[in-house]
């Protein structure tokens, strides 16, 4: 009877320490990513006279289109840029100015938006300003500012 | 000065109920929420924005108000609209846009980056647009 008793204290402990090797739990973790866009201007853009001086742009020989990258966290979002109106800048007006975006090999114009994906796109910005037929850009410094808006 | 500061403080107070329908959150970068639907009983409602710079440098941001055709919004009045923002940092912005008579408004709320006096410009700007409509009810 004794050597029973002492098997079932025996089994009861064995038992209690499996049910306390088994427990577990579960700790849960929350987050929120909130839905954002943004701008990052990598690199300005460079004019560079072309056509006798006719047009500045740059897309010419020397010129260079400026660099941003749009990164967003959510769908349904459009780039674009507007054209400039006037020089912010600059000792002979311009008769146009015309801006456009590149993301990959496709080349859109200003005013009309370009759908981008999730993450990170790698936005080109050109500008071509024309001054008036049959005269040039007097030589000076030009400044002008593309707005890149993504929305 | 004083009556704009009291017709600001009452409009806050007015459209509290339309703040606390948007989504909260200050971790973005650039500014966020992005869309958005408000109801209001006043004549006026309120979105909050989290503007924030992405950069590692300070930054000069300018708040705007277009309408959906990017006609500016004149009588929006914002709790903020020109400040500066150090290097990943974000702030609230509160906006009160007025419906002008409409049952229904819609905004995009603007920021801008502005570059600092006597710093060379950058000749692109940004300009991240968050698109919200306003229901009166």
């Amino acid at each position: 009877m004794k050597k029973v008793l002492i098997a079932m204290s025996v089994a009861s402990v064995a038992l209690a320490t499996n049910y306390a090797v088994a427990a577990t739990g579960n700790v849960e973790f929350n987050g929120t990513v909130d839905t954002t866009c943004s701008i990052v201007v990598d690199q300005n853009g460079t004019l560079a006279s072309a056509n006798g001086g006719n047009v500045l742009s740059s897309k010419a020989t020397g010129g260079a289109a400026g660099a941003a990258t749009v990164t967003t966290t959510g769908y349904n979002f459009n780039v674009s840029v507007a054209s400039p109106t006037a020089w912010v800048s600059g000792p002979t007006a311009a008769d146009s100015y015309v801006a456009d975006l590149t993301i990959g090999a496709t080349t859109t114009a200003a005013g009309t938006p370009v759908s981008v994906g999730l993450g990170d796109t790698s936005v080109d910005v050109d500008l071509v300003a024309a001054a008036a037929s049959g005269t040039s850009f007097a030589n000076g410094s030009y400044e002008a500012v593309v707005v890149l808006t993504c929305e | 000065m004083m009556s704009t500061r009291k017709h600001f403080v009452s409009a806050i107070v007015a459209g509290s109920l339309a703040v606390a329908l948007l989504p909260q959150g200050a971790a973005a970068q650039s500014m966020s929420p992005m869309r958005g639907k408000v109801q209001s009983f006043t004549d006026t409602f309120a979105v909050k924005v989290f503007p924030a710079n992405p950069y590692g440098h300070r930054i000069r941001v300018e708040m705007r108000a277009y309408d959906a055709e990017f006609r500016p919004i004149e009588n929006v009045k914002f709790s903020a609209d020109n400040f500066t923002l150090a290097s990943n940092a974000s702030r609230t912005v509160t906006v009160l846009v007025p419906f002008d008579g409409v049952k229904e408004k819609r905004v995009r709320i603007c920021t801008e980056s502005v570059p600092f006096p006597g710093q060379s410009a950058n000749n692109i700007k940004a300009q991240i647009c968050g698109k919200f409509i306003g229901e009166r009810r």
